[in-house]
């Protein structure tokens, strides 16, 4: 199963724990996993654990505009995107989950 | 194609959220999803004539203006607005009763409460 997240809070909010927790225990279970993060979800790119999820198979994209408002820089692994990456996620998954 | 439902229920002043919900909307339509944004709570508030100039905050007008372009519905709860004694919407927003707010929710495939 395909399984897309949205995420827009910043990673001060318990729904960056919340979202690593469901996409591990989704690769474990061998489904397919997309994150987007956009307006202040864009700073979990910052926290080591949520970063990490890009070496564990989880696909992530960012908004990239919103990221250079807020001076993110570049972390490997991780596109900075636009909302059409947003659309693709949500086109193509088999569900969909949003944390804001 | 999926139908996706956008809620957009926070004041929009105190955040920029909502144009960012809006924002959002317009690029779900990329993929030929039906897009539907529904006004609810303090959030109607985005559909009523304001100008947020003169505060030096930017207009939503761009926003409002693709999404009519794209065909997008744009719903605006009734009870919200009938307890806030609203009066006045901008245009191409159409006034729903709790029943079709909820109808709409229903048949979404996906919904985003931003």
């Amino acid at each position: 199963m395909k399984l897309g997240i949205l995420l827009t809070t910043s990673p001060e909010n318990e729904n960056t724990n919340t979202v690593i927790a469901i996409s591990k225990a989704a690769r474990e279970e061998g489904h397919e996993v997309s994150i987007f993060l956009m307006y202040d979800g864009v700073y979990n790119v910052n926290k080591k654990e949520f970063a990490e999820l890009a070496g564990k198979g989880v696909d992530i994209a960012i908004c990239a505009f919103n990221a250079e408002q807020r001076k993110i820089s570049k972390v490997d692994g991780i596109l900075f995107g636009s909302q059409y990456d947003h659309a693709c996620i949500a086109s193509d998954v088999d569900r969909f989950i949003s944390f804001g | 194609m999926k139908k996706i439902t956008v809620i957009v229920r926070n004041l929009p002043f105190n955040t920029r959220r909502n144009a960012e919900a809006l924002r959002m909307s317009v690029g779900l339509t990329l993929r030929e999803d039906k897009v539907t944004v529904i006004f609810i709570d303090d959030g109607i508030y985005s559909v009523t004539p304001m100008k947020p100039e003169c505060i030096n905050l930017s207009s939503l007008d761009r926003e409002f203006g693709a999404l009519k372009m794209l065909k997008c519905c744009l719903l605006a709860d009734k009870p919200s607005i009938e307890k806030r004694g609203i009066k006045e919407l901008i245009e191409n927003i159409k006034l729903a009763d709790r029943e079709e707010i909820v109808r709409t929710m229903n048949e979404s495939d996906i919904i985003i409460p931003f």
